[in-house]
């Protein structure tokens, strides 16, 4: 499958697009089962998530933390889900809880929207991060930034340890 | 890239692409809001200038977003070949 490709419809909004060689109901499960999810959602290298809760349906809440292995620093998301539309949508809202690994990504939670589309077996998966205002779209960036500094930093360290 | 090899006017890029002046002046004012150009004013001139340090960590930032994604995706590929192939095996059953 090609790379996922990211675009910027807007000043405050990011879209991430990709495609799976898998019909739509394999997808869904994997986005919606906590168990699977958090084989497959573990942000960066050397991180893993030891929390993954959710209630997939409209109201409910969720919570992922994740846990670098090598230091201990915690991050996580929480929010709730707005709507969802059975292998077709998923829209939810996002508050992002620092740990301590600091960073903010604004006050305002950031609107989710995941759609799933399969044509002949292949699911096309959109996400849209909707940050709440152009303010907040850059903290996310900024924290973003540090956040990859430390990670390029780290990968250094192995390379000149090993 | 025009602006790449230095500052320009309006009417200098309209020179250059067969669009109209306020066409131009509307793709400009778009860029002037992502802060990737800065424009000053010279009188009644108001050239543009290529913010590269700004593109430049704009694109960074979406290289990495880009990067962190395609890892979660390539093991959501792996786990979902495993899906269907345990589908598969059900089916047979």
């Amino acid at each position: 499958m090609k790379p996922a490709e990211v675009s910027t419809p807007s000043d405050r909004e990011v879209l991430v697009k990709r495609s799976f060689d898998a019909p739509v109901n394999l997808v869904w499960q994997a986005y919606t089962d906590p168990a699977l999810m958090r084989r497959w959602l573990t942000a960066m290298p050397g991180w893993t998530m030891p929390v993954c809760e959710m209630a997939v349906h409209a109201g409910g809440k969720y919570r992922w933390r994740w846990r670098n292995d090598e230091n201990g620093q915690e991050f996580g998301f929480t929010g709730e889900m707005l709507e969802v539309a059975l292998h077709s949508k998923i829209v939810h809202t996002q508050i992002y809880d620092p740990g301590d690994l600091g960073g903010s990504m604004g006050d305002e939670p950031t609107i989710i929207t995941v759609t799933f589309n399969e044509t002949n077996g292949i699911t096309n998966v959109a996400t849209s991060i909707k940050y709440a205002s152009k303010a907040d779209r850059d903290a996310a960036f900024s924290t973003g930034m540090t956040d990859g500094m430390e990670m390029s930093y780290k990968q250094l360290d192995g390379v000149l340890a090993g | 890239m025009h602006l790449a090899r230095g500052e320009a006017s309006v009417s200098d890029l309209v020179g250059l692409f067969s669009l109209t002046q306020p066409t131009i002046s509307s793709h400009l004012k778009v860029l002037e809001s992502a802060e990737l150009i800065s424009r000053s004013r010279v009188a009644q001139l108001r050239p543009c200038k290529l913010e590269t340090e700004r593109l430049k960590a704009v694109t960074d930032w979406l290289e990495q977003v880009q990067e962190i994604w395609e890892g979660n995706y390539k093991r959501l590929d792996a786990l979902l070949a495993e899906l269907k192939q345990a589908q598969k095996e059900e089916r047979k059953k």
